[in-house]
């Protein structure tokens, strides 16, 4: 099984050039039941990442461009009347895939963004009195762009909550540049890998990350963590009990794709920056360095 | 069978350590047995001798027991116990087979070491237990330890030991003491050691004058008196039989002097064992300390016999008060014999001299008449005074004093013979006083004036005797043989060691070993709490379990609180890794991960890369999985420290 994600992660790495830990963390994320956040300048991959990994591991694929008229239904669905069945009639929307993409989100109103992140959350479409399960697994990848961009809605910090891990990716590193200049098939675009799994061992691995163990001095190595971002007014505030459930999740997820089937200070250490990056909010405005975090929490 | 052979070897080897001093003490077939037993035990670890069967084992033991019986066949005591006990530790050798009966055994050789103190408790076998201790200590320790080396173990144990050192000294303090020896144990050696007997013959002080043995140490209060005033007086002798000087006369006990003199001399005197009952005290003893008496020739019986070595505070004043005149029974004398003795103080007497006159007519003859202070004076029979006065003329003190006493009892004056010791030697490394048996010395009281006066014949025939001591006369150089210098040089080294190791056993006897009952009973007095009173005693009760409380809580709350944090093997295995790695210059991130920190190693000291990664990995699948190995863990750790980098 793990031998699948690793094939399914070197596939990805031919395709997303030099960005192996974001791979690997969107795996995590994905493994963990979690939604991704990426942050970032256009034209850097997101799309290319979000599609890549679907192809890869067998699942469906969606993409919504947010803009700010985008209504609920566009991604929800809608019931239109069908007068030849005298009914109304469902037609789903967007979100009714296993990936979706959601392009700039913070370019969609508040409405929309809502509604989307209920969603994500709830795992199901709640509409005209009937409930409509989404498909499984079910990923959001969604996209930022820059906040000082205009013109644009900012996710509200409880929000932000629902996104398990908020990564950018970047500039690719230098050969990794050369190599995407130097690609010529297909207009430049990457050719997409074939699937080496579904949807349905997804959720098989899935069921498998939440039996790694968490022994006592790690969840203690948790706490702490936790607790070090509640003291002390560093933050305006603390890391919620749901963000320390997320990333014991995480860390299961990241010590599964290591091929153990136990948690280490390690994984916790690898996840945190990323899960803990949008729901830490430096009092008085200066950045903290995530590092710096680990750095002052010793492992029990 | 026990996993690890070292192991075992090391157990028997403290086990061999713990017993060594009782090989000589127990009869010759428990010696042989214990030391074959462990040899058949190291044939068990070794060779793979079969574990003998439990009814042979049975049949063993039994047949120990009868034997032991059967050899002693008496009441049961110290010597049937250690023997036992000996027997066992080669019983339960035989039999060990887990880490179980190793620890039996070590706990067994605890009790073995402490049974060395029935026999002595002297210095060098204090130095030795602890010793023992520390080898069983260090042992017990082994066998819990990864490693196979033996040094940090016994530093361990070492450590051990000086942590419990407060306790020991608190305990030695203040625990309750007995009155009496050590559990009622005689130490039968201390029996027909050499001293004086309770009669003076040609002969009984010369055979002491050639033994170095200490007859007692004085610690004196304030400034040493002058050599030629130490007298230490022990017995008056008041009969003579024509060949022997003993004690017939009954005594009294002394008045009691109220005043202490101003010119009196305070001392601590501490007596070897001699079995008497007698004591030996400066030149006039004025006052009896507790558990003796002060007889009216002024000297100190102890209400018991001297048995183990004891110490007297004592009072000495050079002149003593008026006492009531001697009757004639103090100038009484066989009716015959001696007759030219006779005959000379009778031609004194009848020339009119009076007591201080014949006294020195005494000495003048001594002193001009061709007298030898010599050790070997030959054998006398019969008429002995008549054969050293006008034949030998060849005596040590006792010859002297007999002769003299003899004649002021033939001229009419009350005399009697003093023995005990005269003398002593400073040591310069305790500042206290030794007095050896070769100090003995015997000399003459005479009555006059309303009181005893001491007159010492051996001081006209032979000055050097008082002014150096009895070795000055009986050694070579004090017979006019020279030395040659390497030998000189050699004697004072000897001496120099001598007098060291005397005040190093003398500062244990006084602060270890006469730390009695009556001591801590000042102690608690001075403290404040004395125990003969109501008040006194309840007092001290209520401390004693005040204190007792306080410990058995510190004792509860740590139990409690080791309860709350078990403290995890795992974890304490991988700080000592970490402390290793420390001292190797690379220590652990706080916030390191054991992975990380193992990567970093092995990116550091690549060629330790292997060693850590496998220790990182088991201690990873302990602490943090489900499964991994505690054994491998251990032994993993153990060759990590061990090894050299």
């Amino acid at each position: 099984m793990v031998d699948t994600l690793r094939r399914a992660l070197d596939l990805l790495g031919g395709v997303v050039l030099g960005k192996d830990l974001q791979l690997r963390l969107s795996m995590a994320c994905l493994l963990a039941r979690g939604h991704l956040l990426i942050e970032d300048i256009p034209g850097i991959g997101k799309t290319t990442l979000a599609k890549a990994l679907a192809t890869v591991l067998g699942l469906d694929f969606k993409r919504v461009q947010f803009t700010n008229d985008l209504l609920p239904a566009d991604v929800l669905g809608v019931s239109v009347f069908d007068a030849a069945e005298s009914a109304f009639v469902f037609h789903p929307g967007p979100v009714f895939t296993n990936v979706l993409l959601a392009d700039e989100i913070n370019r969609g109103t508040p409405r929309t963004q809502s509604a989307l992140l209920e969603v994500m959350e709830e795992q199901q479409v709640s509409l005209d009195n009937s409930t409509r399960l989404l498909p499984r697994p079910f990923f959001v990848l969604a996209t930022q762009n820059a906040l000082d961009q205009a013109g644009t809605y900012p996710l509200p910090e409880s929000q932000l909550d629902r996104f398990l891990f908020r990564i950018s990716l970047g500039y690719p590193d230098l050969d990794s540049e050369l190599e995407l200049l130097g690609r010529s098939q297909h207009g430049g675009r990457p050719v997409l890998p074939e699937a080496v799994t579904s949807a349905d061992e997804i959720l098989d691995l899935q069921e498998q990350v939440d039996h790694v163990r968490t022994s006592t001095p790690l969840l203690r190595y948790v706490r702490d963590l936790l607790e070090w971002t509640r003291a002390g007014g560093r933050f305006v505030n603390g890391l919620s009990p749901r963000a320390g459930q997320a990333l014991v999740r995480a860390a299961r997820a990241w010590a599964f794709l290591d091929g153990r089937d136990y948690v280490l200070p390690e994984d916790v250490q690898a996840v945190f920056p990323s899960l803990a990056v949008h729901r830490l909010r430096p009092a008085g405005g200066t950045p903290v360095d995530m590092a710096a975090v680990l750095e002052a929490v010793p492992i029990p | 069978m026990i996993h690890d052979k070292r192991r075992f070897s090391v157990v028997l080897a403290a086990l061999a350590v713990a017993f060594a001093p009782h090989l000589l003490r127990v009869p010759l077939f428990v010696g042989a047995f214990v030391c074959a037993a462990w040899g058949y035990a190291l044939g068990m670890q070794y060779r793979g001798w079969a574990v003998p069967p439990r009814w042979l084992r049975v049949i063993l033991a039994l047949a120990c027991l009868a034997l032991v019986f059967a050899w002693y066949g008496r009441s049961f005591g110290r010597d049937e116990g250690v023997a036992l006990l000996s027997l066992m530790l080669g019983l339960k050798a035989i039999e060990s087979k887990s880490v179980r009966d190793m620890l039996a055994l070590l706990f067994l050789a605890y009790f073995v070491v402490v049974t060395n103190v029935l026999y002595s408790q002297g210095l060098v076998m204090s130095a030795y237990m602890i010793f023992s201790v520390l080898a069983v200590t260090a042992a017990l320790v082994h066998l819990h330890s990864a490693q196979a080396r033996l040094a940090p173990d016994l530093r361990r144990g070492a450590v051990l030991l000086a942590q419990s050192l407060p306790l020991a000294l608190l305990l030695f303090v203040f625990f309750p003491r007995l009155p009496g020896a050590l559990w009622g144990v005689q130490d039968d050696r201390d029996e027909g050691v050499t001293g004086f007997s309770d009669t003076l013959e040609p002969g009984s002080v010369s055979s002491l004058s050639l033994s170095a043995e200490v007859a007692f140490r004085v610690d004196f209060a304030g400034p040493v008196p002058d050599r030629d005033a130490l007298y230490w007086r022990g017995l008056v002798l008041d009969s003579f039989d024509g060949a022997r000087w003993f004690r017939a006369l009954p005594f009294e006990l002394a008045a009691r002097d109220d005043v202490l003199p101003p010119d009196r001399v305070e001392y601590a005197l501490t007596l070897e064992p001699h079995g008497k009952e007698w004591l030996f005290a400066l030149d006039l003893p004025v006052a009896a300390p507790r558990g003796t008496v002060l007889r009216s020739d002024r000297t100190l019986a102890s209400l018991r016999m001297v048995r183990s070595r004891m110490r007297f505070e004592l009072v000495s004043a050079p002149v003593a008060g008026v006492s009531r005149a001697p009757g004639p029974e103090w100038t009484a004398l066989p009716g015959e014999g001696n007759p030219q003795a006779r005959e000379l103080a009778l031609g004194w007497k009848a020339a009119g001299l009076g007591t201080r006159a014949m006294i020195d007519a005494a000495l003048a003859l001594f002193r001009d008449g061709g007298f030898v202070y010599s050790l070997q004076p030959g054998a006398m029979e019969g008429d002995i005074i008549d054969q050293f006065l006008f034949a030998s003329r060849r005596g040590y003190c006792e010859h002297y004093a007999s002769a003299m006493t003899f004649l002021l009892r033939t001229a009419g004056v009350p005399a009697r013979v003093v023995a005990g010791y005269q003398g002593g030697e400073m040591n310069p490394m305790g500042e206290y006083m030794i007095v050896r048996q070769s100090d003995a010395h015997a000399w003459v009281e005479a009555w006059d004036g309303g009181r005893w006066l001491r007159v010492d014949p051996t001081s006209v025939v032979a000055p050097q005797r008082l002014a150096f001591g009895a070795e000055a006369v009986t050694s070579p150089q004090g017979q006019g043989v020279d030395m040659p210098g390497g030998a000189r040089i050699l004697r004072r080294a000897a001496r120099f060691f001598q007098l060291g190791w005397d005040a190093a056993n003398n500062s244990w006897n006084q602060w270890v070993l006469g730390f009695s009952h009556d001591r801590q009973r000042s102690l608690w007095q001075r403290l404040g709490f004395d125990p003969s009173t109501r008040e006194g005693a309840g007092k001290l009760a209520g401390l004693l379990a005040l204190g007792l409380a306080v410990v058995l809580g510190a004792v509860f709350w740590f139990m409690l609180r080791s309860r709350r944090q078990p403290p995890d093997p795992v974890v304490l295995l991988y700080a000592r890794f970490c402390r290793r790695m420390e001292r190797a210059g690379l220590p652990r991130g706080a916030a390191e991960g054991p992975l990380d920190y193992a990567s970093r190693i092995a990116r550091e000291r690549p060629e330790l890369g292997p060693a850590v990664r496998d220790l990182v990995d088991a201690y990873a699948a302990l602490r943090y999985g489900s499964g991994g190995d505690m054994d491998v863990f251990n032994r993993l750790v153990g060759e990590f420290i061990g090894r050299r980098f």
